[in-house]
């Protein structure tokens, strides 16, 4: 069954990872694997603010020389848009119909259920703003006839609430990140 | 297509018995299955004969190989298109049920349509 990877996988891939190793040989199958546009978001949302809000050279005068850490994040996002270019990725864009369903799975969980696994760090809005964004995600994967690989606890509670609202639907199965 | 991936079909040859006799005829691995006869488009045999150069083997092999990939790109898309169809239709089925209702009841105004939507914004 195809793949999408949700951000918990996809932002792992950087060059020479198994997971691109895996991902280019999912491609080489004729079976790429996909990220939705929501993911695509986060995952550049992160990079980008990584790129510009970490000290800059005349913020650090005393330690001349390009900040290492904010012009990888850059060069990473530059990378995987290479990838997406290339058409080793598919990304699958938040159309019509993910847009009712993640409308209509808000209506039913307006705000993130507890999950024993919380992401450290992370305020109570952020934590409303990735919550948006994985319903999204799972109603993007959903109605475009995908699996989506993910270690996020939300997804499957996300992918029970799915089958309420489409009860004959074949279901939204979520499967562990292939381990490395 | 990329060449490389069609350089495993054939084995290369000895290039020194080549030079010294007629180059020998290219074949394709042989396959079981329909025998046909058809027209290709000139411009099409040119590129598949650059490539099957390339890549050591014949236009008719990089024909049936292209073929073959299309035929599975195509199967996927197919069954992808399938299942995305099964699965928006059981949605729309499911929440079909308040708009058959609806149809009695009275229109909702305009500020009441705005508020709803933007109640989005204030969950």
């Amino acid at each position: 069954m195809p793949q999408a990877w949700d951000t918990t996988t996809a932002a792992r891939l950087r060059p020479d990872s198994p997971e691109l190793e895996y991902v280019t040989s999912r491609w080489q199958l004729g079976d790429p694997v996909a990220i939705t546009a929501s993911t695509l978001s986060e995952i550049s949302f992160g990079l980008c603010k990584a790129s510009t809000t970490l000290p800059t050279l005349s913020e650090r005068p005393n330690r001349p020389g390009l900040n290492p850490r904010a012009s990888a994040a850059g060069a990473q996002r530059g990378w995987l848009k290479d990838q997406i270019a290339a058409g080793l990725i598919d990304v699958l864009p938040f159309e019509h119909r993910a847009a009712d369903i993640a409308g209509a799975l808000r209506a039913r969980i307006p705000t993130p259920p507890p999950v024993p696994k919380r992401s450290k760090g992370r305020s109570k809005a952020e934590g409303r703003v990735a919550w948006m964004m994985d319903l999204q995600t799972s109603a993007t994967v959903f109605v475009y006839g995908y699996d989506l690989v993910s270690a996020d606890a939300h997804h499957p509670l996300i992918a029970k609430e799915l089958s309420v609202l489409a009860p004959t639907a074949p279901a939204l199965l979520i499967e562990a990140p292939p381990k490395f | 297509m990329d060449p490389r991936e069609l350089t495993d079909l054939m084995g290369v040859g000895d290039t020194g018995k080549a030079a010294r006799k007629p180059a020998r005829r290219q074949r394709a691995p042989r396959r079981t299955g329909h025998r046909v006869q058809l027209t290709v488009p000139e411009d099409m045999w040119r590129e598949l004969a650059g490539i099957a150069r390339a890549a050591g083997t014949t236009p008719n092999d990089v024909l049936v190989r292209l073929a073959s990939e299309r035929l599975r790109d195509r199967q996927r898309a197919v069954a992808l298109r399938k299942l995305a169809d099964q699965r928006w239709q059981a949605f729309a089925d499911a929440s079909s049920t308040g708009s058959s209702n609806g149809a009695k009841a009275k229109p909702l105004t305009a500020e009441e349509l705005v508020k709803l939507s933007q109640a989005s914004r204030e969950d």
